[in-house]
């Protein structure tokens, strides 16, 4: 990665890492590839056997004699919360694990239902010790039958007329979105590059989040029901409910709206038009109903629970209280059809319901701070 | 499996072939109501109108004729009145127990209709398909429609006192951008809600309307190149309040047809509805003067293969609605684009000389999912006494891959009179329709007196290559041959052109359009070897500066021109003199776009260059003027990218798409804009296009067609190239400055 990360870290992050490469992809290919790649990549790299070869031989040559004397007292990071010291990546696995040691999720088997709790221990621990933690349900889903999901495959033969328009989307979103978000707030790798790296924490997480989730309330994809479906792109192995592009694009758009709009809550109101992070989020679900690999009822889903997760990391960070939503994945709409996931749809139906003020993660705080003063 | 014998039919060719051959049922959406149930009014039509009664035709009256304007008159009621007969009752909206006609505009529409007082407004009249209602540049600078009207033919609610679909006026789209903007009409416009609640897009049926949920769509784009304004700017915004718009979305190819059998039932209905709305508003505006607003009509649509020789139900249509409206004092303009096949190889003159036969490769494609039609239209030298006594003089077969021909009309004999309509079939997969019509041959010419002439039409209909069905039966692909044979003593020219062939669903590769595959026609350029596209001119320029017509060259190692014809190609909905005919070129050098309508390309009495040598070469007139655009606006505007800037189909949004749809609205601009500003209002469309065109063209002689080369008004001076025109010159580009790409 150091080699070829200055170059290619950034573009190429997203298809080749995994379920983390894409957020992180951005921000430490950009930052220690692009400009530092000459003195960290190389020193700190050791990739190639010459690299390696190169560096032995020189010291052979100048180190002289050494029975194992120190010379210096070794530098330290001055405080625990601070991470600069560190690259990208490794920023972003710490703060990855502060943050999905919050949350917590849990299913009812026979409800058929799982939720999100949010339950933020204390930063010290003692072994042994019982410790007192307020866990808040941030986002409960039950999960869609069968025959409800048939009833949503006319939406999907309908969003299928909108395939070859929305084709190079749909590819480029299938590795990542975040870019898409770029195009409403100003995201780049230096100017606002701890918010960069504050969204690319917020996907993880919610990918982390959503798999456990669907792992919970599996159900089956458009392709299990019809063979016409014929999906653009392969259907992934996982549960068609909730969505994770609709959780993860959800989730960022309600982080990026809290720095747009400078509020702690996302503002949405019946029959206006949603703020246009939110815009951009829902049209990156309902491409995957284009594509042909999620039902409307996924998507809708998915937003409920990455609005829940975007505010819930908003509280964990700026002290705000936690929003929580919660989804019937059998419910229809007032006139008995089954839901299509529109704009309206959920302008009429994101009612989230405000719960307590969680301690704030300390690591997280400081990453909060950094990237607010980005937007001032 | 033989040729069945010669039997007579009724109907229309393509009503019956669908009936035949179970076409019409392999769509497999009979059981929807929302598909082919509204079908039945455009069967009706064609069925008992179009296609096997004589046609109305203009002229002078004849005492005792079945073709006098009252006899003229009547018909075309009857035809009207047939396609509210064929709405089927489960859509339909009975009116005090009658079928509503598309005239009909009841007391509680004329409740709704909103008043435009000033009576020098002009309606800008707009059939398309996928016309969102709720871009800005259709708006007020208040934020309210400049749309009166919608009817969303497609609606699936059908609504009270309308013959089917649903319509919408200013007050209904007015509340439906406040509802989906916030409750203000200059909010964010929630455009999916939005277009669903005014209809354009539908997402709750299977073959639901999705056109304006697209990036580019096509009647977005054509709204605004004919009536959109920036109303933030404050001449434009003047102009805008003169411009209101009556809009007819139509339903689009997965209901008209592959081929647009069904388009005409559907486009009358919307002339029909967009007069019938403005004289209501007229009415209930400026109830104290009689008149009507001055209104331009643009439809950018049509079928590829037809008459072409001012004789059908559209043009007989238009003529006798302008002259029922020329005793008013007021002036329609209708404006239709001239087609996009201009090396498409769906367009071929076979001209047979006296006692010979001539042939035609017809060159169908595997996997085509949909039916492939040519027809074949010639006007034979003798009348009807001898077409019906001796059908012999005139013989037309379709030759399969493989297999017999389909039989001589000498079967026929022995049992005059022949019958005007008989076909013969193979199968289920192949049909030759024959018909005789009666028509005018002036037709299209007022002052000229009345001409009966008999026209002969062949209809070859070929069923689909590949099926889905695997109980269907399906054509071989291959080459099929068109053999027509003159008996007669004079040159027979006949006038081939394939049938418009699209996909029923959006980008959908079912439908692959066939063509003529004639071993002389070369498609790039192998005389010098320079493999350029060969458009309708040599380019760059041939000797003496002149660019020479290709359809008049014969390929190397051929004595004579290919039969396929670039010139011809004109859209057959347009091709009659009662519109506008509107061609696109390019706006970086002049030159005709490559996919525009050339022209007939032929003068009367004219000889033209053949080859460098300067020899010429006599050649008789095709039949019709019409074959011609009027003139041409720009449909390219970039050395690079394809066609031209307006509205995509989100508000706000840019697309570039090319095609003649988009001069044709140009056009309607151009004269909507001539209209406000009070200049010649007693014009026709064509008269002032000329005159526009022979502004920018400089001197230039204006007429109908013209083919020889002309000044290049890019490059002067020196005076060193020329450049080719079609129709009556050139027009400069219309609309916002947005759509020139260059930002002059």
């Amino acid at each position: 990665m150091a080699v070829i990360g200055g170059p290619t870290g950034g573009p190429t992050g997203g298809p080749t890492g995994g379920p983390t490469g894409g957020p992180t992809g951005g921000p430490t290919g950009g930052p220690t590839g692009g400009p530092t790649g000459g003195p960290t990549g190389g020193p700190t790299g050791y990739d190639t056997a010459q690299t390696a070869f190169g560096l032995g031989t020189a010291r052979d040559a100048i180190v002289g004699y050494w029975p194992g004397n120190t010379e210096y007292s070794p530098s330290k990071p001055t405080n625990i919360d601070k991470l600069e010291y560190l690259s990208g990546q490794r920023r972003h696995e710490v703060l990855t694990q502060e943050l999905l040691s919050a949350f917590h999720v849990t299913a009812d088997q026979t409800a058929e239902t799982a939720s999100v709790f949010v339950a933020p221990l204390p930063t010290t621990l003692t072994d042994g010790a019982t410790s007192q933690v307020t866990a808040t349900e941030i986002c409960k889903l039950i999960k869609p039958q069968d025959t409800h999901l048939e009833n949503q495959m006319k939406w999907v033969r309908s969003y299928a007329d909108l395939r070859a328009d929305r084709l190079t989307e749909i590819t480029e979103q299938s590795v990542r979105i975040l870019p898409y978000f770029g195009t409403i707030g100003m995201l780049n790798t230096s100017r606002r590059r701890a918010t960069w790296e504050l969204l690319g924490l917020v996907q993880t997480v919610c990918i982390y989040l959503e798999m456990r989730l669907k792992h919970y309330t599996w159900t089956p994809r458009p392709i299990d029901f019809a063979p016409q479906v014929q999906p653009i792109i392969q259907t992934p192995d996982h549960s068609t409910y909730p969505s994770g592009h609709a959780a993860e694009a959800f989730a960022i758009a309600a982080v990026l709206e809290y720095f747009l709009a400078d509020e702690t809550q996302v503002q949405v109101t019946p029959g206006a038009a949603l703020p246009m992070p939110l815009r951009m989020a829902h049209r990156i679900a309902v491409n995957r109903t284009v594509a042909g690999v999620h039902f409307p009822v996924d998507s809708a889903a998915g937003a409920m629970l990455g609005m829940a997760v975007g505010n819930a990391i908003i509280s964990l960070g700026a002290g705000a209280a936690l929003q929580k939503t919660a989804f019937d994945g059998n419910l229809q709409d007032g006139d008995g059809k089954d839901a299509d996931f529109t704009q309206a749809w959920f302008a009429g139906n994101y009612a989230p319901v405000g719960g307590p003020t969680p301690a704030p993660l300390t690591l997280l705080a400081k990453l909060f701070d950094r990237a607010n003063k980005e937007w001032t | 499996m033989p040729w069945r014998d010669w039997a007579p039919f009724t109907g229309s060719p393509y009503v019956d072939w669908w009936e035949e051959t179970g076409y019409r049922s392999s769509l497999n959406r009979d059981a929807q109501k929302y598909n082919f149930a509204r079908s039945g009014l455009t069967f009706g039509q064609r069925g008992t109108f179009a296609d096997f009664l004589p046609l109305p035709v203009e002229g002078p009256e004849l005492a005792g004729d079945p073709y006098s304007a009252g006899n003229r008159d009547a018909a075309l009621d009857s035809a009207l009145e047939s396609i509210a007969a064929f709405i089927p009752s489960d859509v339909l909206n009975d009116v005090d127990g009658n079928r509503a006609r598309a005239d009909f505009v009841s007391q509680a529409v004329r409740d709704k209709l909103p008043k435009v007082e000033d009576p020098e407004t002009v309606i800008v009249g707009i059939v398309d398909v996928g016309m969102p209602l709720g871009h800005r540049r259709l708006r007020a600078a208040d934020g309210s429609t400049r749309i009166l009207s919608a009817w969303q033919q497609m609606s699936t609610q059908p609504m009270e006192d309308l013959a089917f679909g649903e319509e919408l006026y200013k007050g209904d789209i007015d509340a439906a951008l406040a509802a989906a903007s916030g409750g203000t009409l200059h909010g964010a416009l929630d455009e999916d809600a939005f277009n669903r609640a005014t209809r354009v897009v539908d997402m709750d049926n299977t073959f639901g309307e999705r056109e304006a949920a697209r990036r580019a769509a096509h009647g977005a784009h054509v709204l605004d190149l004919a009536a959109g304004y920036d109303t933030d700017d404050p001449e434009d915004a003047a102009r805008a309040d003169k411009i209101k718009v009556i809009a007819v979305n139509i339903p689009s190819i997965d209901i008209v047809g592959n081929a647009g059998e069904l388009l005409d039932g559907f486009v009358l209905s919307a002339y029909e509805r967009i007069l019938a709305i403005a004289d209501a508003i007229w009415e209930k505006s400026c109830p104290q003067t009689s008149g009507a607003y001055r209104t331009v009509i643009n439809m950018s649509l049509g079928r590829q293969a037809g008459p072409k020789t001012g004789v059908d139900l559209i043009p007989a249509y238009l003529r006798q609605i302008k002259r029922r409206r020329g005793a008013q004092g007021e002036m329609l303009n209708f404006t239709m684009p001239a087609g996009n096949d201009n090396l498409t190889r769906c367009n071929a003159v076979l001209e047979p000389s006296a006692q010979t036969a001539q042939s035609l490769n017809w060159r169908i494609l595997p996997q085509d999912g949909s039916p492939n039609y040519v027809e074949v239209w010639t006007a034979p030298p003798q009348g009807a006494d001898t077409l019906l006594s001796n059908p012999n003089t005139v013989d037309v077969q379709l030759v399969p891959p493989s297999g017999d021909p389909s039989p001589t009309v000498e079967r026929l004999e022995g049992a005059p009179p022949v019958p005007f309509n008989v076909k013969s079939a193979l199968g289920n997969s192949a049909a030759v329709y024959r018909e005789v019509l009666l028509v005018n041959k002036n037709g299209d010419n007022p002052a000229a007196p009345f001409a009966p002439v008999w026209l002969l039409r062949h209809v070859f209909a070929v069923a689909p290559t590949h099926r889905a069905r695997n109980d269907l039966e399906t054509a071989p692909a291959g080459l099929w041959q068109i053999r027509i044979t003159n008996r007669t003593d004079q040159t027979l020219q006949c006038q081939c052109s394939i049938q418009t062939d699209q996909g029923l669903l959006p980008t959908s590769g079912e439908s692959v359009r066939s063509f003529f595959d004639d071993p002389g026609y070369w498609l790039y350029d192998s005389y010098v070897g320079t493999g350029d596209l060969l458009e309708t001119y040599a380019y760059p320029s041939a000797v003496r500066g002149q660019r020479l017509n290709q359809d008049l060259r014969p390929a190397l190692g051929h004595a004579a021109p290919s039969p396929v014809k670039r010139h011809g190609t004109i859209n057959s909905t347009a091709a009659h003199n009662a519109v506008a005919r509107v061609a696109g070129y390019r706006a970086s050098d002049g030159r005709p776009a490559f996919y525009s309508s050339a022209g007939k390309g032929r003068l009367p009495d004219a000889r033209l260059p053949d080859d460098d040598s300067g020899t010429t070469v006599q050649i008789e007139p095709l039949m019709s003027d019409a074959l011609a655009p009027t003139v041409s606006f720009p449909t390219e505007d970039s050395p690079m990218l394809p066609g031209i800037l307006a509205s995509g189909g989100a508000d706000g949004s840019v697309a570039a798409l090319r095609g003649t749809s988009f001069a044709a609205p140009q056009a309607a601009r151009l004269i909507a804009e001539r209209l406000v500003d009070g200049d010649r209002p007693d014009w026709s469309e064509r008269k002032r296009l000329f005159e526009e065109a022979q502004k920018l063209e400089d001197g230039l002689v204006v007429s109908d067609e013209v083919i020889a080369a002309r000044r290049d008004f890019l490059r002067r001076p020196p005076l060193t190239d020329t450049v080719e025109v079609i129709g009556g010159g050139r027009v400069p580009r219309q609309g916002a400055r947005r759509i020139d790409r260059r930002g002059a």
